[in-house]
């Protein structure tokens, strides 16, 4: 009987700590950095209208939705493929400011609208419509940081080391369209350890170029290059059919170590690209 | 005694008798019973079934499928299909007439009973689709309104339905078989000429062969045939023909979809469309020549042959050859040289944003006096009049000049003309709707059968613009063409939009200027070719002056020759339906704001306009004009 209370005043005690951390908290332990969503962009409704008259102004206004982990710069957009004897638009093509990304501060992430303002002309003799398709390119730089925990274990044919096991690890994205999808452990016996990163684009847009950054294993510093790059091995071009490339990165042993855990961390630069395929009708 | 007993004796012999007899009646009723039944059978299983099987009882013939013998039937169709196709092609020169129509008809009819001859089905199981096809098509004009079709599915549906029912599905199949003469129906009346102008196919090789070349109902004939030794020997024939004739390069075709054609529509593309083909020796025959002559080189030997066959007509009925303006030898250069000119293919397609082009029509009215009487010693005249409507969307300020004449066939092939006074003789359209009536008087009586040529001459005002879209590139690097410029051709020049457009009015200039023609994107560096060609666009008119303009802004400024930017001329009068082939020339650079200046990333569209300012003549001939003379 004398311990009723006791537990009764425990059990609140554990309900409350249990069901009071809420939408802030959950917030504090977000993982940010993580999937593969990157900068957004659509067409404000209305803007433009489905059909325009001649002799009219009208207005484009794209919406850009930083929705990536880091910040997103030198953000282009365009419009291509007007032919000026249907419509004028001023300019074609603006720079917008830089974009956060999502984060504490941030967590829907940084928004812009950017307008275009147009004027119809004159349809052909005798047409009742002309059906402009047009594109809407939005190019921007941003970065992407990969972590992760993994064991080295420099003595492969060890038997008596009963510290961590290598294993080839996948992973679901750092929070950009570019991410490392895997990453696999090639253990030269006495030497060094290569760590072959799959760098992919899983975005839907294009990436255009790839820089390696600063890349460390523990404290290290880790020399880490593109397997299959030009002069500068630190710099990948990507082509349009081709989305990924393999990183390279490599560390020396020094005599006798046992196995460890380390963490290794890889940083890259990227330049990335959004098209969309619009339409706008002149009418009668 | 003995005479009881001879009684009782006799009394026995008659109840025996009476019995036989009763037995005997039965029988005989129960055998008319039975045959009753059987015949009763025998017609259900000809009119639903295939061969009907034996009775099982003996007595009666099985009923036998005597219809058709075979013979007959296909053949007939054969031979006047042989005809109907000679009469169309040679005789009334792909032009359309109600004897042609009936005479398709007929053939449609007949191939129905060669089919179910052929296939050994019975004539209501095949008749019926082709029935209900017909009644959709002329009488409800192949509506397809839902409300229509709501109600006239299902009761085609259970009309279809009802054989199948009592057949278990037996007739599924001489149902579908029955289409087969409907849509030979349709290739004769001018399907694939239709297809060819909606779908904007090049009239060129196999669908000029198939269009001109092909006796379809003769080729539906042989192969209803029955299996005879030299029934055999004219289906391989048949299919030796179709070898030769269509062994030749396959065209592009277009991509637009279509409403279901009338009869009209159809018989005016066939009409257009053999217009247009130049005639020339059977390729069959030609091909069959070569294959003997030069079998090592055929297709060399063909195309040789043809264009011989083909300049050698175009000579023959020039009409500066007859007037003697020209020999038959400078004809055949001239000839060889347009030919060759005509390696240069400049196509163009329909503007289908133009929904209403300029267009002229007359109309025979039904109180048109097609058959009038006047008395010997009277010199009365009648006057013909003829509705004309002018369609001007774009208000132009057109003005026409008329005229009339009557022609008469002689017996000995020649032809007479009776001029004739047509009134109004000048018109003045600015309006986008115009209705007159013309009337044409002939200056002196007639007598005969005369067929009344009225024309209209659009003087003045007549234009008609094309355009065409390019796309400039400027100067890229490798990654981006392949990245972009598969977009670039997916989003503005899907299809058939790289050619340049025209609405579907009397005349128009089809041009296009780029690396290739068919090329639109237009890269910084390249040298550039430019063609045009003006085009006829019905077979009843003709071109008679034009002046044509081709803007290409800045890029005019770039062109090695201006004459290919405009320019005027007349039109050959020997062939009124052919291209009219203009200058061309070169474009050795770009302006900036249409290369450098685009940068790396930007690229643009832009449309070309070209105008043709023309006179242009419009005939109508109303056939079988007959005066009767009536002697007092």
């Amino acid at each position: 009987m004398k311990l009723l209370p006791v537990v009764l005043v425990l059990f609140l005690l554990m309900a409350l700590v249990a069901c009071s951390s809420g939408p802030g908290d959950r917030l504090l332990q977000y993982n940010f950095k993580q999937g593969f969503n990157g900068l957004q962009f659509r067409l404000v409704e209305n803007a433009p209208p489905q059909e325009v008259y001649p002799h009219a102004d009208f207005t484009i206004i794209v919406e850009l939705d930083n929705q990536a982990a880091y910040d997103v710069r030198d953000v282009w957009v365009r419009l291509l493929g007007f032919d000026e004897q249907y419509f004028l638009l001023y300019p074609p093509e603006q720079v917008v400011d830089d974009l956060a990304g999502r984060s504490l501060t941030a967590p829907g992430g940084d928004k812009r609208f950017v307008e275009f303002e147009g004027t119809s002309q004159e349809l052909f003799p005798g047409a009742e419509e002309y059906v402009a398709d047009y594109f809407i390119k939005v190019q921007y730089d941003s970065e992407m940081e990969f972590s992760d925990t993994l064991c080295v274990n420099p003595q492969l044919y060890a038997v008596y080391d009963a510290g961590c096991q290598v294993e080839e690890k996948r992973y679901n994205g750092q929070g950009a369209p570019l991410a490392i999808t895997e990453l696999e452990e090639v253990i030269s016996s006495g030497t060094g350890v290569e760590f072959r990163l799959l760098l992919e684009n899983k975005g839907r847009g294009k990436v255009k170029t790839a820089t390696v950054g600063r890349a460390r294993l523990g404290n290290d510093p880790l020399e880490c290059e593109f397997s299959a790059s030009g002069v500068d091995k630190r710099k990948q071009v990507f082509r349009a059919e081709e989305q990924e490339a393999t990183v390279l990165c490599r560390k020396a042993f020094v005599g006798g170590q046992n196995s460890y855990t380390t963490t290794i961390s890889v940083e890259f630069q990227y330049e990335y690209e959004l098209v969309e395929q619009k339409e706008l009708a002149l009418v009668k | 005694m003995i005479v009881a007993e001879d009684d009782e004796k006799s009394a026995k012999k008659e109840e025996t008798a009476e019995q036989e007899q009763a037995a005997e009646a039965e029988e005989r009723a129960a055998r008319s019973t039975t045959r009753q039944a059987q015949a009763m059978s025998g017609l259900f299983n000809r009119l639903m079934k295939s061969t009907p099987k034996a009775t099982p009882q003996g007595g009666d013939r099985p009923l036998e499928f005597r219809q058709y013998s075979g013979l007959a039937i296909p053949l007939s169709l054969v031979i006047f299909g042989l005809l109907h196709w000679a009469l169309k092609v040679f005789v009334y020169d792909g032009q359309p007439h109600t004897f042609l129509f009936i005479s398709s008809f007929a053939l449609f009819i007949l191939a129905g009973f060669a089919l179910a001859g052929s296939l050994e089905r019975s004539r209501l199981s095949i008749a019926l689709p082709m029935f209900i096809f017909m009644v959709w098509y002329s009488v409800y004009e192949g509506n397809i309104d839902p409300g229509f079709l709501a109600v006239f599915i299902p009761v085609a549906g259970a009309i279809l339905f009802l054989p199948l029912l009592l057949t278990k599905g037996a007739s599924a199949k001489p149902e579908l078989i029955g289409l087969l003469p409907v849509l030979f129906f349709f290739l004769d009346l001018g399907l694939l000429p239709w297809l060819a102008e909606q779908f904007h196919w090049a009239v060129t090789g196999i669908i000029e062969s198939l269009i001109v070349w092909t006796p379809w109902w003769a080729y539906f004939g042989v192969f209803t045939l029955p299996r005879k030794g030299w029934a055999d020997v004219l289906k391989v024939i048949g299919v030796l023909y179709a070898v030769l004739l269509l062994v030749v390069p396959t065209t592009d075709f277009g991509h637009q979809s279509a409403q279901l054609p009338g009869f009209t529509e159809l018989s005016a593309a066939q009409e257009r469309v053999l217009q247009k083909i130049p005639k020339g020796e059977n390729k069959a025959k030609s091909r069959f020549i070569c294959l003997l002559e030069e079998p090592t080189n055929v297709e060399e030997c063909f195309q040789k042959r043809q264009e011989d066959s083909l300049i050698k007509d175009i000579c023959e009925n020039d009409e500066q050859v007859d007037t003697g303006v020209l020999t038959f030898t400078e004809c055949e250069s001239r000839e060889r040289e347009r030919l060759q000119q005509e390696q240069i293919q400049v196509q163009g397609i329909e503007d289908a944003a133009i929904r209403q082009p300029t267009k002229a029509e007359f109309k025979v009215s039904d109180y048109f006096p097609q058959v009038t009487y006047r008395r010997a010693d009277e010199d009365t005249t009648t006057t013909y009049p003829v509705d004309l409507k002018m369609d001007n969307p774009r208000e132009l300020p057109l003005r026409l000049t008329f005229s009339c004449h009557f022609k008469k066939q002689g017996s000995d092939s020649t032809e007479t003309n009776v001029s004739g006074t047509a009134l109004p003789e000048q018109l003045t359209v600015n309006g986008k709707t115009t209705r007159t009536t013309l009337a044409c008087t002939p200056d002196e009586s007639l007598d005969g059968t005369y067929t009344l040529v009225y024309e209209a001459l659009i003087i003045d005002g007549l234009q008609t613009h094309s355009r065409l879209k390019r796309a400039f590139i400027g100067e890229k690097t490798l990654s981006w063409k392949e990245e972009w410029i598969p977009k670039i051709r997916q989003a503005h020049f899907p299809g058939q939009e790289h050619l340049s457009k025209a609405p579907e009015e009397f005349a128009h200039i089809n041009f296009a200027f780029g690396k290739t023609l068919e090329d639109p994107i237009i890269e910084q560096g390249s040298t550039l070719f430019l063609a045009a060609t003006i085009e006829n666009n019905f077979p009843n008119g003709k071109i008679i002056s034009y002046d044509y303009e081709l803007d290409l802004e800045r890029l005019s400024s770039y062109v090695d020759n201006p004459a290919c930017l405009r320019g005027s001329g007349t039109a050959p009068a020997s062939d009124s339906s052919r291209a009219i082939y203009l200058p061309t020339c070169i474009l050795t650079d770009l302006p900036p704001e249409l290369g450098e200046d685009l940068g790396d990333e930007l690229y643009l569209t832009k449309e070309f306009k070209a105008t043709l300012s023309y006179q242009y003549a419009v005939k109508k001939e109303i056939r079988d004009v007959k005066v009767q003379v009536v002697q007092s």
